[in-house]
């Protein structure tokens, strides 16, 4: 039954559905749990940005999104569900259309996995005949198009990659994400690479593709002023696990959980006046030994013995995420107990 | 203003590159003047090869300049090779690089970190231990004493920074040169090392150098800022002026293209294509005009000169800040 099901993942596209949907994921390192119990949603044409700091999971769930974990990385627990379908169950056929026709992938680094001693349109050719039955004019055809679709010049499908820009080769790399016209592309620190200029460009270049395309996004990014810009709903991760979750201007205005208060208390304006601003005291746990309870607890600036009932939940019970307001969701005791 | 500590003039640095018979020339660093004063961060702003840490390079004296002066302590010290001469002026003018991973031995403490300078430059050598646990008090590693024995890899990026910064502290210098020095932390952590900066520049009276591609840590933190683009600095003046209200149409575009949380909707910005990196051979005229949405045809023929056209404030720019000669031509 599954395996009919997943032949055919595009089809059972119902706007109401999600379109993928993480319940309960939880993947190892060997015995570190970098994903623990994460509840997630995408929907159709939406773009979910994920932000939160190095070692917190954020990547490994991408890669679990697009079933390209290697070992030691090893799905513990939970489902992927793409159209419904549990990706975790998929056999390598299956997996092998899956990736890149229904979801693609734009990693942080991608403008150095071009090849450096093929010409572009080639590595184009290459791609799409490895998934459709397409003869290598028409790729190549087709690869000029994409080219054109992000703002490079369509003779370029002749140019090697040391010919092109970083910015350019980022590009070539989002053009070939978006060959196959998947329903999701995962891009994960697709533009921190990159010069801020350059990086304005790409971003409005995906937003504006997106919209015409209609595809969804997984945007992973430590920097969370870039998200609040280009993502409808955003999503905090801390130690593993998704501590918040809103509207992105909700997460901008009105942040909830006190790790959420803290990033956005760790950009310096552009505007304003300028006041000392706090950071985060200490630094994200070990997660070989996560601590008890709540996981940012030793860092929580509302985590002091003097208020000994919270205190006592706050280091031995671990948080559960809860809706504070529609579509908005915190893992904290403290907004527990006030809403 | 107080005094200077350290004076820039006319710094220059050009990369030959080709073949024996086509010699060219990178312009990495052209013609670039600033002085570092006491008590004050200077921040030197910058995308990728726009030549802000070649300047940085130079002020450590990890190249020597093709012209142009250092002048430390009223002598040019751009390029002297007299081993005495280059002591003194290393312990004054210490460096803090991006990677405080690749920064620190793994093999040895964080207490043979600090020692090593005191002893190379003959400082402290009878109560050294007492001078480290001062310093590692300094940057906020505390305690001390457990710090000290602790190596590398039992730190966390930020506190590896600390320990770098702590190491650049140990020679009591008098100015501190900061190569990108937060932004392969984490971002939590971030705003702590900036408070130390503005700490040690209150409390020690320190002059900084905070090289960034990061305009709002830039504003955060300094009190001048040099704006960068291919080799010259087009923009100068008080970070928090410039950031407000921009001269140059590089600093602008710049400034429009860091990502916002609080700008109202998400107006598109219209970028030119072009390169902020240093230029071979560059010809006359300002180095920007190709992307410059409001060039006129001087700008082609005349390299502009940085013009000081509001108090403070200096720009390369014909239009927004002509010189007298060139306010005559248009």
């Amino acid at each position: 039954m599954i395996a009919t099901a997943s032949a055919e993942p595009r089809t059972s596209a119902d706007r109401t559905e999600p379109l993928v949907e993480l319940r309960r994921l939880a993947v190892e390192y060997g015995p570190v749990r970098a994903v623990d119990g994460v509840d997630l949603s995408i929907a159709p044409g939406e773009i979910l940005g994920l932000a939160g700091e190095s070692g917190c999971g954020k990547s490994t769930v991408a890669n679990a999104v697009m079933q390209i974990l290697r070992p030691p990385a090893r799905i513990a627990g939970g489902q992927i569900l793409f159209n419904g379908v549990d990706t975790i169950r998929m056999n390598r056929e299956e997996l092998r259309r899956f990736r890149w026709r229904n979801v693609s992938m734009v990693f942080q680094s991608a403008m150095n996995a071009l090849n450096p001693v093929m010409r572009v349109g080639d590595q184009f050719v290459d791609m799409m005949r490895a998934h459709e039955r397409i003869s290598k004019r028409d790729a190549l055809a087709r690869g000029g198009e994409l080219l054109d679709l992000v703002g490079i010049d369509t003779r370029r499908v002749r140019a090697y990659p040391h010919e092109l820009s970083g910015g350019m080769r980022q590009r070539v790399i989002i053009a070939m994400a978006l060959a196959l016209r998947p329903e999701l592309v995962i891009m994960d620190e697709p533009t921190t690479a990159l010069d801020v200029v350059v990086q304005r460009e790409i971003l409005q270049q995906v937003k504006t593709l997106q919209r015409e395309l209609g595809f969804a996004v997984l945007f992973i990014t430590h920097d969370l002023s870039l998200l609040v810009e280009i993502a409808d709903r955003i999503a905090i991760m801390y130690a593993g696990e998704i501590v918040e979750e809103a509207p992105a201007g909700e997460i901008h205005r009105a942040p909830r959980h006190p790790y959420t208060v803290g990033l956005m208390q760790s950009f310096p304006p552009l505007h304003g006046p300028i006041v000392r601003m706090t950071g985060i005291p200490g630094a994200p746990p070990d997660l070989a030994s996560p601590p008890a309870g709540c996981r940012f607890h030793p860092r929580c600036p509302h985590c002091r013995p003097e208020d000994a009932e919270l205190y006592a939940r706050q280091t031995t019970e671990r948080p559960r995420l809860l809706e504070v307001s529609p579509a908005h969701s915190a893992a904290c005791h403290l907004v527990e107990r006030e809403s | 203003m107080s005094t200077t500590t350290l004076e820039v003039e006319a710094l220059t640095k050009h990369f030959p590159v080709g073949t024996a018979l086509i010699r060219s020339r990178v312009h990495a660093v052209d013609d670039v003047s600033f002085a570092l004063r006491p008590g004050t961060i200077t921040a030197l702003v910058g995308e990728s090869g726009s030549g802000k840490s070649t300047v940085a390079r130079l002020l450590a004296r990890l190249y020597q300049p093709t012209s142009g002066r250092v002048v430390f302590d009223g002598k040019d010290l751009a390029r002297t090779r007299r081993r005495r001469e280059l002591l003194r002026y290393r312990a004054n003018v210490q460096m803090i690089f991006q990677d405080p991973f690749g920064s620190l031995n793994p093999a040895k403490t964080v207490r043979h970190h600090l020692v090593r300078p005191l002893r190379i430059h003959g400082l402290h050598t009878d109560r050294i231990d007492d001078r480290v646990h001062e310093l590692l008090d300094t940057v906020g590693l505390v305690p001390p004493e457990r710090v000290a024995a602790k190596y590398p890899h039992e730190l966390s990026g930020g506190q590896r920074q600390r320990v770098a910064i702590a190491r650049a502290l140990a020679v009591e210098p008098q100015v501190i040169v900061a190569d990108e020095p937060i932004s392969m932390l984490d971002v939590s952590i971030r705003i702590g090392i900036l408070n130390l900066m503005l700490e040690l520049k209150e409390k020690q009276d320190l002059a900084f150098l905070y090289v960034t591609h990061d305009l709002a840590s830039a504003r955060y933190v300094a009190d001048d800022i040099l704006v960068m683009y291919a080799g010259q600095i087009v923009e100068q003046g008080p970070a928090d002026q410039v950031l407000a209200e921009p001269l140059h149409p590089y600093t602008q575009l710049l400034l429009a293209s860091v990502p916002d949380p609080s700008r109202d909707g998400h107006e598109e910005i219209e970028v030119r294509k072009g390169l902020a990196a240093a230029a071979v051979d560059p010809p006359d005229g300002c180095r920007f005009v190709g992307r410059c949405p409001i060039s006129v045809e001087v700008c082609r023929r005349v390299t502009p000169p940085l013009v000081e056209a509001r108090p403070q404030q200096s720009a390369r720019c014909h239009v927004n800040a002509p010189s007298p000669a060139i306010r005559e031509e248009l």
